[in-house]
């Protein structure tokens, strides 16, 4: 044991670079690389800059500690003393120096007490570490000493436009009122003030869920049974939620015009991620399927859709085609079709394009019909999708009927979202062993039944990292719907940076948003950690 | 030369992969309760066969016919034959999100349409039989390969089927574990269950088979009870088979 020690002990200290060796260490160590001498004199130039920077620099004022009438309060002079910026450096200085000798000392009599074995590994490797250690202390301390001066000690918190006013010119940080004063903008736009409670209300009934659920999942033997209740509630109240935020029957209605801010992010998000998730699962399968031709289930659907769309698509007067044709004087063939033909027409064109694609894929065409959508829509950006909606939907409309504009967005973003989501679902459709399907076919379970006992639940637990991962990007992609005309959280923003009040205020009112979507994010993709350990317990 | 008790009967069974042809005119009859003990080299096509048997593969040409239904391509008849024949595979393929109790009932309750209840009975009464009540409530995850294929077993036997077929059941085991899996085939057998299985464990065909087929590209060469099979085999690749595997 003791030689052991003693051998790991000669070769710590042939590894350190503190030997008085100096032309050896520098070979060693320095000049192996020319880009490593490089960095150290970029590193060495940066810290003399900095440091210089700090001993000249304007000291930060603190309107923090302000007094009312503009005079520095004592508080104010001690924060403003210890975050003078010769005095941070000077310290930073010091106990770099304080650990470098410390380093040196204990290399010197190859013994190392307290943390100086630490230190000598992790901070100064080297003369190339130390200097590394030097500049990157020095970064991130006046980093911090930045942020903060700005954004606490520097910052002006009135929400009072004229003490803002005042002291807007010898404010040196950020002036928050900005934020504070439009609370009500950036969380729900120009919802009405006295329709605020819906929205409190829709809130009262997610925290309200959310309770019952975590006690739901967290007590299991009491309320297991409560469960699948649950799950209908929270399917339910999504719809419930909009419409009460719409206006129940024999309430003012608001108009989704009027839906902003927040709110609609979360609207957009959650509704999309919600009603693209079906639509992505069944195109999953879809892409899947082997079933050859037509299941009758489709073809009744499929009429049905083009019953009504013929319904609602209908030309009111027979409609007169130029139909261009060689050899023929004129060269245009005329022809005036009745409604019911014209209708005709267009279903039979639309469904010869689908069964044409299916005929190329071996006469499968739900798989055809997948493939088309998913690969169509993947292979445009989503802010054509929402160009598509906002644009192209109405031309294909009857004059008459006019479209929600926000419901129009929305489906745009469902109908991109679900390409996406299939995709990620078939990945996990494909990682499930041909085994289990057989295992599900051998025991007698329908098509259905393995699909939904045997196979999704184990695919869909697989891509949970890629399906939040998709749903965090939907969240901050709402932000797009802001260049068609709707006022989501990022367009209030620029709405809020041109009042009046508060011009200019680019800077706080940006951090303030980005600060908002990193929170949600960043709360979502931690839940998708803690579901995936909960879900993995115990099995595999 | 059928009779009523014939309960699985191959007519001329031809299978095609493209253009490979795998099963080349199978045809035999099992009588119920009668255990069948198919052998043979690999890649001969008896694990197609016997997977024909409940369309988890399908034949192109010949007829198949099990429990007096005909397997062709009416749905309905084909979930009618899962529901009477169990299958046990090599790679055991238990459900692994669901426990033990679970990979059992599941197919109980969702096509025999039972209760909980009364499907949670008959597991445990499965699972006493392959001996290991006490693991109800593991995930597959947590039981050792002969315990994992022990529960396929019992998964099986749940639905009450009357025929069951075993895929190579000991071949991904551990030595140590292949007879505590072949102890609860025997006890299946000496029940009167009638069971095909395809296997290479000798010493079960020469104990508890009433018949032993052996297998070579894609037909039955010859079929005859474990005794004469063994001991005088007829056809020149039976006995060259029998000699590579029995004295090594």
């Amino acid at each position: 044991m003791a030689t052991l020690s003693h051998t790991q002990d000669t070769s710590l200290t042939t590894s350190n670079r503190f030997e008085l060796d100096i032309p050896e260490y520098f070979r060693n160590t320095v000049f192996n690389s020319i880009w490593r001498v490089v960095f150290a004199i970029l590193m060495v130039a940066a810290n003399i800059i900095i440091i210089r920077a700090t001993f000249t620099a304007k000291p930060v004022g603190l309107s923090f500690f302000l007094a009312p009438n503009g005079v520095v309060t004592p508080l104010g002079n001690a924060i403003l003393f210890l975050t003078n910026g010769a005095l941070l450096t000077s310290i930073i200085v010091i106990l770099w120096l304080v650990g470098l000798v410390a380093v040196v000392i204990s290399a010197g009599r190859h013994h190392w007490p307290g943390p100086t074995q630490w230190l000598k590994d992790s901070l100064y490797t080297g003369p190339f570490g130390a200097m590394v250690t030097l500049a990157g202390v020095t970064l991130i301390v006046f980093a911090i000493r930045g942020l903060l001066s700005w954004a606490v000690f520097g910052a002006l918190f009135s929400t009072n436009p004229d003490a803002v006013k005042l002291l807007k010119d010898v404010t040196p940080g950020a002036i928050w009122g900005v934020i504070g004063a439009n609370t009500k903008l950036f969380s729900v736009g120009q919802f009405p003030s006295e329709q605020i409670w819906r929205v409190w209300a829709s809130l009262g009934i997610v925290l309200l869920l959310a309770a019952l659920s975590l006690l739901a999942w967290n007590f299991s033997s009491p309320l297991k049974a409560f469960r699948k209740v649950l799950v209908w509630l929270w399917l339910l109240s999504l719809p419930a939620i909009l419409w009460l935020l719409y206006g129940l029957p024999g309430m003012e209605t608001v108009p989704t015009l009027r839906w902003g801010g927040f709110l609609l992010t979360v609207v957009l998000s959650v509704v999309g991620v919600v009603v693209s998730f079906p639509i992505g699962l069944m195109l999953a399968l879809g892409r899947r399927s082997e079933v050859r031709g037509v299941p009758y289930l489709w073809m009744y659907g499929a009429g049905l859709l083009f019953i009504f769309w013929g319904v609602a698509g209908f030309p009111s007067e027979p409609v007169t085609l130029n139909i261009p044709v060689l050899f023929r004087d004129p060269p245009i063939w005329v022809v005036t079709l009745s409604p019911v033909a014209y209708a005709l027409l267009q279903a039979i064109f639309i469904v010869g394009i689908f069964w044409s694609i299916g005929y190329f894929l071996g006469g499968n065409i739900i798989k055809a019909f997948s493939v088309a959508y998913i690969e169509m829509i993947r292979g445009v950006p989503l802010i054509t999708v929402l160009f598509m909606a906002q644009i192209l939907l109405p031309i294909f409309l009857p004059k008459d009927v006019e479209i929600d504009n926000l419901l129009r967005v929305t489906v745009g973003i469902i109908l991109f979202s679900a390409a996406y989501l299939a995709e990620n679902v078939r990945g996990g459709l494909q990682a499930i062993p041909k085994g289990q399907y057989e295992a599900a076919m051998a025991v007698g379970l329908s098509n259905a039944q393995s699909m939904r006992l045997i196979i999704l639940p184990q695919a869909l637990r697989l891509v949970i990292p890629a399906i939040v991962g998709q749903f965090i990007s939907l969240f901050k992609d709402t932000s797009l719907v802001s260049i068609v005309g709707l006022l989501d959280l990022l367009k209030i923003a620029q709405v809020v940076v041109a009042q009046p009040d508060w011009l200019g205020l680019q800077r706080e009112t940006y951090a303030f948003v980005a600060l908002v979507y990193w929170i949600f994010s960043f709360a979502m993709s931690r839940t998708s950690q803690r579901l995936e350990k909960k879900l993995g317990v115990g099995q595999y | 030369m059928l009779s009523d008790n014939d309960i699985i009967i191959c007519e001329e069974v031809h299978k095609w992969y493209g253009e490979y042809h795998a099963l080349r005119g199978v045809s035999t009859t099992v009588k119920e309760g009668e255990v069948v003990v198919i052998i043979g080299p690999s890649g001969s096509g008896k694990s197609t066969w016997i997977r024909t048997i409940n369309r988890l593969e399908e034949h192109q040409k010949g007829r198949i016919i099990v429990d007096g239904t005909e397997l062709n391509n009416d749905l309905r008849n084909i979930q009618e034959i899962r529901r009477e024949v169990g299958m046990v595979f090599q790679q055991f393929n238990l459900f692994p999100h669901l426990t033990v109790m679970q990979n059992i009932t599941l197919a109980p309750i969702n096509v025999r349409k039972w209760s909980r209840d009364r499907a949670e009975e008959e597991a445990m009464k499965q699972l006493e039989r392959v001996k290991i009540p006490e693991q109800a409530n593991k995930y597959p995850g947590q039981l050792s390969g002969g315990q994992q294929q022990r529960v396929a077993i019992a998964r099986a036997l749940a639905m009450q089927p009357k025929i069951m077929l075993f895929d190579e059941p000991t071949s991904a085991l551990d030595p140590e574990m292949i007879k505590e899996v072949l102890d609860a085939m025997q006890e299946l057998a000496e029940s009167g269950m009638t069971i095909m299985a395809v296997t290479h464990e000798m010493g079960f065909a020469k104990n508890v088979a009433n018949r032993v087929i052996f297998f070579d590209q894609g037909n039955i060469v010859e079929e005859k009870p474990p005794q004469q099979f063994f001991d005088n085999p007829e056809e020149e690749r039976t006995k060259l088979f029998l000699n590579q595997i029995l004295h090594h």
